[in-house]
């Protein structure tokens, strides 16, 4: 086989990777070739040359093989790894509720142990997604639970907790840092502690029950009031494509549509709490900026790739 | 795959980190490296070299860089990573045991050579 026929029957066998990402990994394949072409030792007949380093290619089948087998997504098992428990979450408060007035140590105490738990799992199965879905979920959770806390679990319990939340936002740092490369991991990880952050600043600083409701906000506390609970159980829906599909622009589809139906599914709207609007608009729009944000910049480190060759 | 092929392909990892730990190369120079120093023991085929380096470069611990080859296609080079250093140490240091400890097992005992006497 010509190293144009190498590459172009790769380019098709590499089914469910976008055009951008085939054209880098023929790029590369391409300069393999190139190498052994330019390289003396492999004998002084151009020809030869070349029939020498196309046969230590293997087939195009068996390299676009090796290449799925490194991007395929997390799976099925690291899906239902997340989308199970926080399916549970509904019921379990509800039952630790409960539980709580006879058994005071059943709070979200015991949900941040399962989630640890899941969290260690995720170690086990080196699994990146897994890993830090439930870093970045488990540190929210305990920061919100210490912040509502103030104290109440004694100074021991609470200095414990506090070493493990900064461990675990010390490990998130470390995954971040080592998937750098990859915008998608990274807005992944990042947005729910950056959502976090900034919904608690901003009902320290918004006072709702001082605050005039104009007819726009009305219509998203009413779509929220019809929906709210239909979403709650259809938003882990679009995580499928993020975990299970290999072409990426559906994994960033996948992404933006679960943190819109998280937003929307959120009771941030309601009257007389101390959530805001604002808190309400954030949440559905600030994610989407982000996501469409690490997509262009994904797009545009890859285009630069292409391009500069 | 026989035995013998799993453990040479479960070795790939540890093979490409060494090469690396020397200095920054692109793919082809790598399989050339690796053949060269073995005297063509380890012939690693394309399709198991760049899905490997995918891999480590995945799991952080080898970094790349396209570097440009004037009037030609450009370079994708690959450099260790400090964790990849570390992993680098530990794999060998695993694989010594590994083979020391395969060997000596290998070794027909005393015992077995005095009754075979």
């Amino acid at each position: 086989m010509m190293p144009d026929e190498y590459l172009e029957s790769l380019r098709k066998k590499l089914k469910g990777f976008s055009q951008d990402e085939r054209a880098v990994l023929i790029e590369e394949i391409g300069s393999h070739i190139e190498g052994g072409e330019e390289d003396p030792k492999l004998g002084k007949d151009p020809v030869q040359r070349r029939q020498k380093i196309m046969s230590k290619l293997d087939s195009p089948e068996q390299m676009a093989k090796g290449f799925k087998k490194v991007y395929q997504p997390g799976g099925l098992v690291d899906y239902l790894l997340i989308a199970i428990p926080f399916l549970l979450n509904l019921p379990i408060n509800l039952l630790l509720l409960a539980l709580m007035p006879i058994y005071p140590w059943a709070d979200a105490r015991l949900v941040i142990i399962f989630h640890l738990i899941l969290l260690g799992v995720g170690f086990w199965r080196r699994s990146t997604l897994l890993i830090v879905f439930w870093l970045a979920d488990i540190a929210v959770q305990l920061a919100s639970v210490l912040l509502v806390a103030k104290g109440y679990y004694g100074s021991l319990q609470t200095a414990l907790w506090c070493i493990v939340l900064v461990s675990l936002i010390l490990q998130l740092g470390r995954m971040v840092w080592q998937n750098r490369h990859d915008f998608l991991i990274v807005t992944f990880a990042l947005l729910p502690i950056l959502m976090g952050i900034l919904s608690f600043v901003l009902e320290l600083t918004i006072h709702s029950n001082t605050y005039v409701y104009e007819p726009l906000e009305i219509f998203f506390f009413r779509f929220y009031l019809n929906t709210g609970s239909f979403l709650w159980f259809v938003e882990m829906i679009p995580l499928i494509p993020f975990f299970m599909v290999r072409n990426r622009n559906l994994r960033w589809l996948g992404l933006v549509i679960f943190w819109l139906l998280l937003g929307l599914s959120r009771d941030r709207l309601d009257y007389g709490m101390i959530y805001a609007p604002s808190v309400y608009y954030l949440w559905i729009f600030l994610p989407i900026a982000v996501i469409f944000l690490g997509w262009l910049l994904e797009r545009f480190k890859r285009r630069q790739v292409i391009f500069a060759s | 795959m026989s035995q013998l092929q799993q453990v040479r392909k479960g070795s790939t990892p540890l093979l490409i980190l060494s090469v690396l730990s020397a200095e920054k190369m692109y793919g082809y120079q790598i399989m050339r490296e690796l053949e060269q120093r073995s005297a063509g023991y380890f012939t690693m085929t394309a399709a198991l070299l760049y899905p490997a380096l995918h891999q480590l470069e995945a799991d952080g611990l080898v970094e790349s860089e396209w570097q440009e080859n004037p009037g030609k296609r450009r370079r994708k080079y690959y450099t260790i990573t400090s964790r990849g250093r570390k992993a680098l140490v530990n794999n060998k240091a695993e694989w010594e045991t590994f083979l020391t400890n395969l060997f000596k097992t290998l070794q027909p005992s005393n015992k077995v050579q005095e009754n075979e006497a």
